[in-house]
């Protein structure tokens, strides 16, 4: 079990691609990366989820607490995503109303 | 009688995953297809998530323990506690027996199961109970 992270930027907007999952042994490392972000002024984030195999509810409060903080910076967080186990997650909580979610990069940049 | 399984590992976080394996390897003996099986797979995510953030990070933490019952008619699952962990699933089980008291964890738990109750012991100790219907 491991999470990895790749990241992309791309005329001003940070692109974090996770493969594998998200829980409470791994979501710090999630955390420490949108911390990283934001104190390195990157105020506007995809996160992209298409290839993360399981997801709880601690990486949902990692991506909260970063939406936080970039909008603490009139920045945002978008997220991608298709999967149907992990948007299930996102409805059950409701965070299907506080985060964008697409189906592809393209839409994501361009809500950005 | 129903076939059931006995879990035991550390309250660590790097177990919860461990968790997850354990419970996906008992599908082909639950009767439920692959997605109410993944839906179990992550209330269990959650509730040990609760355990071992409440518990102590020291060399010798608490023991998670729990019990999976293949019913014909339900998988019910029992999360227990032990001498060491008494305290924290007393201080737990508060939340999962108020909702009020919300987070994504609870939500997604009592979402995804049918029946969630707190069965009290002897002494401080405690079971929670889950039940998964067919």
């Amino acid at each position: 079990m491991d999470l990895k992270i790749e990241v992309d930027e791309k005329d001003g907007v940070v692109l974090l691609k996770l493969n594998g999952e998200v829980d409470v042994y791994t979501a710090p490392k999630l955390k420490s990366r949108l911390v990283d972000l934001v104190d390195q002024g990157k105020f506007k984030i995809i996160v992209d989820l298409e290839e993360v195999d399981f997801m709880d509810s601690s990486g949902l409060g990692v991506l909260v607490g970063g939406l936080k903080r970039v909008r603490s910076h009139d920045g945002a967080i978008a997220l991608i995503c298709t999967q149907e186990n992990i948007l299930k997650i996102f409805r059950i909580t409701g965070l299907v109303k506080v985060f964008p979610i697409f189906e592809n990069r393209d839409q994501a940049v361009q809500s950005i | 009688m129903a076939p059931s399984v006995r879990f035991v590992i550390p309250a660590k976080r790097e177990f919860v995953g461990l968790v997850r394996l354990a419970v996906g390897g008992l599908a082909p003996a639950m009767p439920f297809d692959a997605d109410t099986v993944e839906d179990i797979k992550l209330v269990m995510s959650e509730i040990c998530t609760n355990i071992v953030l409440g518990s102590s990070q020291e060399i010798d933490a608490p023991e998670l323990a729990f019990t999976v019952t293949m019913n014909p008619s339900d998988v019910t699952i029992e999360i227990d506690s032990s001498e060491t962990v008494d305290e924290l699933m007393s201080a737990t089980s508060v939340e999962w027996t108020k909702p009020k008291q919300s987070g994504y964890g609870l939500s997604i738990i009592t979402a995804l199961m049918d029946n969630v109750e707190l069965i009290p012991g002897g002494g401080n100790r405690s079971i929670l109970r889950l039940k998964k219907f067919t």
